[in-house]
Order: structure tokens, then sequence, then C-alpha cells
């Protein structure tokens, strides 16, 4: 069975006005269908048309370079007829209705963000159209039908104008259109356009929040000491190293990832004192001290031994060799559970 | 402040004349991508932009030695460089 359920989120703000935001639900009813996956169901995500105009669209995929926080807005707004210097991206939370629509669980990669979003992205923002043309309709006293949208505004068939800002509310309750008509592609107006990141102000000016900016209560900061050579083991030795200030000794078993670090070869030290750290003193370098520290504990003050270059090595040893070089080791986790 | 020494950073560059222009050039050519790096890349900019005002080439290679982007944003880096320092001109 395929129902669409819609739930309204009407919250007063801070700044006075409405927040008006539209959650469309099929996706949840269609995954707990005989079939959850592979299925053309109605998009789902949040759009959130503020008292100010601006029209947060959540992104279900993380950014990180790649310009999905650009690229599913410009697909979304485009269908909306939004006021594109209005539009703010917001990474979506972790929930079902924020799950890949092709691949049946959230995430990022594969190159398949617009591809497998599309068409989800456009009905999301038609269908939000179409519900902002119903509420001024109402309004007027018109046919949805004689009415106009552009730039965030809807017109009707006399001359009159209202922004999406003040019919969001009205709009919001609506019902969800089972169906809805998408544009031509010669009718787009920012598809296939070439349009600035939005994303680039924040990253240009320090507010940009990155995931080592996280800081949960009592979270601990684990750090993982690479080994000098691929494949190497803990040595009874390394298992017994304490860095002073920074807890220890280090743990093999201390974090979901355990699984890796044979892989890995290299212990994961878990700090006593992190939940001390505040992101402020992680941020500055202190956290990257600890790291040298045991590096020097581990295996002294004489310079690391070049990488052994091995013939049989899989892609992974490779990209985590060289990730390791530049101390990337959240790449390295990732690659080793690949 | 620290000791004596006033330090600057990203978060306070834009209120900079020179700071500025390196955000807006940043903005304006798209150089960023994930952008973990591009606080130091704008901080050195700035330092290069305040040294040599109309940088060549290995003037910025030489600069900017010191951060790794993995993105591979070098080009958008040096187009927007040079951009800043024509706009300051």
């Amino acid at each position: 069975m395929f129902t669409s359920r819609t739930f309204l989120r009407v919250s007063a703000t801070a700044a006075g006005g409405f927040v008006a935001s539209l959650y469309f639900d099929d996706a949840v009813l269609a995954q707990q269908s005989a079939q959850p996956q592979h299925l053309n169901y109605p998009p789902d995500a949040f759009i959130h048309i503020k008292p100010d105009g601006q029209i947060i669209i959540h992104v279900n995929r993380i950014e990180m370079g790649q310009g999905v926080h650009t690229a599913l807005p410009i697909v979304l707004a485009d269908e909306l007829d939004a006021d594109w210097s209005q539009v703010v991206p917001e990474l979506a939370p972790a929930a079902d209705v924020y799950k890949d629509p092709v691949a049946g669980f959230q995430f990022v990669g594969g190159s398949g963000s617009v591809a497998h979003s599309f068409q989800q992205y456009r009905e999301l923002g038609a269908k939000m159209r179409a519900m902002l043309v119903a509420a001024a309709a109402e309004r007027w006293k018109v046919m949805p039908a004689q009415c106009r949208t552009e730039s965030s505004i809807v017109r009707g068939p006399a001359g009159q104008t209202a922004k999406y800002a003040e019919l969001a509310e009205r709009a919001a309750r609506m019902p969800v259109p089972a169906s809805v008509q998408l544009k031509k592609a010669s009718e787009f107006r920012l598809i296939g356009t070439r349009l600035p990141r939005l994303d680039s102000r924040p990253k240009c000016d320090g507010s940009q929040k990155f995931g080592l900016d996280l800081d949960l209560p009592g979270m601990k900061v684990a750090i993982v000491a690479h080994p000098p050579t691929e494949r190497r083991r803990m040595s009874a030795a390394e298992s017994k190293i304490t860095v002073p200030g920074f807890g220890g000794p280090p743990e093999r078993k201390s974090s979901k990832y355990a699984v890796t670090l044979p892989l890995l070869g290299g212990p994961v030290l878990q700090s006593r004192q992190a939940r001390c750290l505040s992101p402020a003193q992680r941020n500055s370098g202190r956290s990257h001290n600890a790291l040298e520290e045991v590096r020097q504990a581990a295996h002294g003050s004489h310079s690391w031994p070049e990488v052994p270059r091995m013939k049989d090595r899989s892609r992974a040893h490779r990209l985590h060799s060289r990730v390791n070089e530049c101390g990337s080791y959240l790449v390295s986790f990732t690659t080793a559970i690949r | 402040m620290i000791g004596d020494r006033s330090v600057v950073t990203i978060e306070g560059i834009g209120a900079d004349p020179v700071g500025r222009a390196v955000q807006q050039s940043w903005i304006s050519k798209d150089v960023v991508q994930c952008g973990y790096c591009q606080s130091g890349q704008i901080m050195s900019a700035v330092a290069l932009l305040k040294a040599i005002a109309k940088p060549a080439d290995t003037n910025i290679e030489q600069s900017m030695g010191g951060n790794l982007c993995r993105c591979g944003t070098y080009v958008r880096i040096r187009e927007a460089i040079k951009a800043a320092a024509q706009q300051l001109k």
C-alpha cells in the first residue's frame, strides 16, 4: 500500500512568526511494504520556509567537497520556483526518511547523490510549490491553475501577489498532492546552470562546523597511533605505553572499530582526560601533540622508516599508507572497514 | 592577545582589508570544496599578499607550500590570490 502521510510542524520562532515545514513520509511506509528497496517512492525531506523568506533545504547527504549541498538544493529550488538567493542548505539528521531512495540506506558515496535523488528532490520541490499555490488560490478564491510562481512569489490572475513566506503556514495544511507535474527541461531556470557553491562563506570565515568540532557530554577522544610499517602488530612493550596527561595505556578494543585494528596494526589510545579537552583545546593541536608523543614513545626519536613497497599489497593498503603519511586516520578507518 | 602579541584567526580576518578581499575572492572563485584546509589557506594567502602585493606563481607556490589540500583546489587558490591582488591594487 502506498499511502501518503504528511506531518506538519508549525512552531513559533524567537523572532516571531511561524516555521512551517513539510514532512513527506511516504518512504517510511513504502519501506514497511514487501519490497523495501529499489522503489520509485515519493520524496521525503524537510523544507523550512521561514518568516523572513529564507528557504532551508535539508540535504540527505554529507557535503564533503563534492558539491551536493549546492546540487540538490538547485534541483529542489528549481521545481519550487524559489528565490535562489534565499536558499540555505542544511544537513539532514539521521532518519529513515533521509535514506537514499535507490540504495535504501542513508549514505553518501559512489558518485550517486544527484543521480539517486534527482527525481526525489524535484518532486519534493514541485509538491511544495503546488501546496503554496493551493494556499494562495484559496486565499484569492481562484483556481490554482490561474496562478503562476516565480522567485518565491505566487502571482494571481488579477495581479495579486503573495510571498511564499506568508503562505507557508497555510500551505502546510494543504493536502500533499499524490502526483505532480514536473517542469520540462526547457523550463529549468537553475538546473543546468553554473551557480556558486552555497557552502563557501562558512568555510571562508571559520564558522563551518566539522566532525572534529563535535563535543558531547563525557565524550572521549581516541587517537590512532599508526605503526611505521604496514601490517605490523602492536608489540607487548607498545601495549604498555602511556602518555603523560593523555591517559592510557593503549586499548585495542576500546572502540567499535576494534575489528579494524589488527589490519591497521596500531594501538588506539583512549584518554581518561580527554573529556577535559574542549573542542577549542583539541583544535589548538593538543591531540596532535599527544599523537606525536605517542610516536616518540613508541618509536623513539629516530625518523620512521619508509613504507616498504610490496608487490602484492592491496589498494586498501596503498591508500592506507598514503593517508598514513598525511596523518588522516579517519580515511584509514573507512578504508579498513571496506 | 597571547602575552603581548595580538593573534588574528580566520574568524577575525574579515575585519582586515586584505583578509576581506581574500575571503571575497575565495567565494567568487568557488575555491572551497570540503573546506577543511581553507582557513589555513586563506590565512597564508593574506600573509603572502601583505608581504608581496602582486605575487608571481613562484611566490604563491613557495609561500603557500605549508598548506596541503586533499581536494586539490590549488589551481583555484592561485586564481583567487591573483584576483584578490588585482582587487587590492
